[in-house]
């Protein structure tokens, strides 16, 4: 991998860049920066520090947290960043990385090796989209360090790293294509960006799961109406929103309850449920068992309302 | 003597020994198990065979097996995947390493001491491939051999414990 500043202008072909290896773009501007639109490849877009506006295809993504943009390949994307101290991260991989990977998990490295293939077609656009996954985000950020690290065999371990984070792309991509099949659409184009919406929604809700949310909440960042969200979310997902939402916090006091020391009523409120007692039902009738079965070993972690 | 005279370069493979004061099957056990490799390399090493079965403690991995190195700090991320070519149980451990390359490791005797011989091979000679690799792991390899020998021969594990600490040859 390659780590260097941000370039002036990424390209100025039409088609996207060839990159012979990966390559991280990383600067903490001092400056406003602007990059005009050009054809991406593949890659992942951050921002380490404040917001970062990516915009794909002309939609204005701010990208900051630990949030993350996924850009499939021949997206048009600009940069506009008017403020400073911003710091933009873009990931993009090796021109031939989606196709060995997708190549070798199925069919195995040694075909993978035996075997030339140039031009297997392969639709990343399934994931094109913002991506509120914590992990994903410093997988991301972690390679900033390891590509300048002098650590013994640090460029090997910065390949495995990328090889990883794209083989759970890829199978993060192969569900969502699977899911999004259950949309009843009859263009591909409409079946894609229903699922991008519901997909965005979604991942609001994992983000929000917490606070009171509505239905109409939610279908307004689909930008859907409520009951036509309601009825491609069943769709996509095979279950409703509020189901979804409910299987959400339950899993969330599950690793609550695995590993922190907070009682099962303060749970219940970090998880925004007002009573104990339907959470303990419905946790029971999820997981098989009731909340106080899931606290970890040591006593200290004992300490139940 | 003239430039002109000079064989070319070779950046496809290199060499590196190490002289240790240890039995060869004690260096032998350091390569080619669990235990061996985790007292002195880069992560935690797992050995799977054919049939899938985890190789532990001493067992001796064979050829054929796949190898997994996990981080030491993060036992989820792994550090490097391969393959085990080459396994005959006294002196000769080979597998494959960056670039699925072969590294081939050769231990014998020499003025009443064991020597760990390492050849990288078979790696691309492009510019950039020699600067990743053909620097980058002689480099590495380097450090490693280093502990490979100070921890043989009873001394202390060079390795970098501290969490906290990155960015530093020793991990």
């Amino acid at each position: 991998m390659f780590l260097l500043p941000l370039p002036r202008s990424f390209s100025n072909e039409i088609t996207p860049p060839e990159y012979s290896d990966h390559y991280l773009f990383f600067e903490q501007l001092q400056r406003p920066y602007e990059c005009p639109e050009h054809p991406a490849n593949i890659g992942l877009l951050i921002s380490t520090r404040g917001t970062c506006g990516y915009y794909v295809n002309g939609a204005k993504n701010l990208i900051g947290g630990t949030n993350t943009f996924f850009i499939s390949r021949g997206s048009g994307l600009a940069i506009r960043n008017t403020e400073k101290d911003v710091a933009p991260a873009l990931l993009f991989f090796h021109s031939r990385l989606p196709d060995l990977v997708q190549h070798s998990l199925l069919y195995g490295g040694e075909v993978l090796l035996e075997k030339p293939f140039d031009n297997l077609p392969f639709d990343f656009s399934w994931l094109e989209r913002v991506h509120s996954d914590a992990r994903l985000y410093e997988t991301v950020r972690s390679l900033i360090g390891l590509g300048s690290s002098c650590s013994s065999f640090a460029a090997l371990h910065t390949d495995m790293v990328i090889r990883q984070l794209f083989e759970d792309l890829l199978v993060k991509n192969q569900d969502a294509y699977r899911k999004s099949l259950n949309v009843q659409a009859v263009k591909a184009s409409t079946r894609l960006e229903i699922f991008r919406r519901i997909s965005t929604a979604r991942d609001w809700m994992e983000a929000h799961y917490n606070t009171e949310i509505t239905l109409e909440d939610i279908g307004a960042v689909a930008a859907m109406n409520s009951q036509h969200f309601l009825r491609m979310f069943k769709q996509v997902y095979s279950i409703t929103p509020h189901q979804y939402i409910i299987d959400l916090k339950l899993r969330k006091a599950k690793e609550l309850l695995e590993t922190t020391p907070l009682t099962i009523s303060e749970i219940c409120q970090n998880i925004g449920f007002e009573s104990v007692f339907s959470f303990s039902i419905l946790f029971k009738g999820r997981f098989g068992l009731p909340p106080s079965a899931l606290r970890p070993s040591p006593p200290s972690y004992r300490r139940e309302a | 003597m003239s430039q002109q005279c000079l064989p070319p370069a070779d950046f496809s493979q290199f060499k590196l020994r190490v002289s240790v004061k240890t039995p060869i099957e004690n260096a032998y056990r350091a390569w080619a198990s669990p235990a061996g490799l985790g007292s002195w390399f880069i992560g935690i090493m797992e050995f799977k065979g054919p049939n899938g079965e985890t190789r532990t403690g001493e067992d001796l991995a064979q050829a054929g097996d796949e190898y997994t190195c996990y981080s030491r700090k993060d036992p989820a991320n792994i550090v490097i995947k391969g393959k085990v070519l080459k396994a005959n149980g006294r002196d000769l451990f080979s597998f494959t390493f960056s670039k699925e390359c072969p590294v081939t490791i050769s231990i014998y005797t020499d003025h009443s001491e064991t020597i760990v011989e390492l050849i990288e091979s078979n790696l691309p000679t492009d510019e950039e491939t020699m600067r990743r690799h053909y620097v980058g792991d002689s480099k590495g390899w380097i450090f490693y051999l280093t502990n490979l020998k100070s921890v043989l021969e009873g001394g202390l594990d060079l390795r970098n414990k501290n969490a906290d600490i990155t960015n530093v040859i020793n991990h």
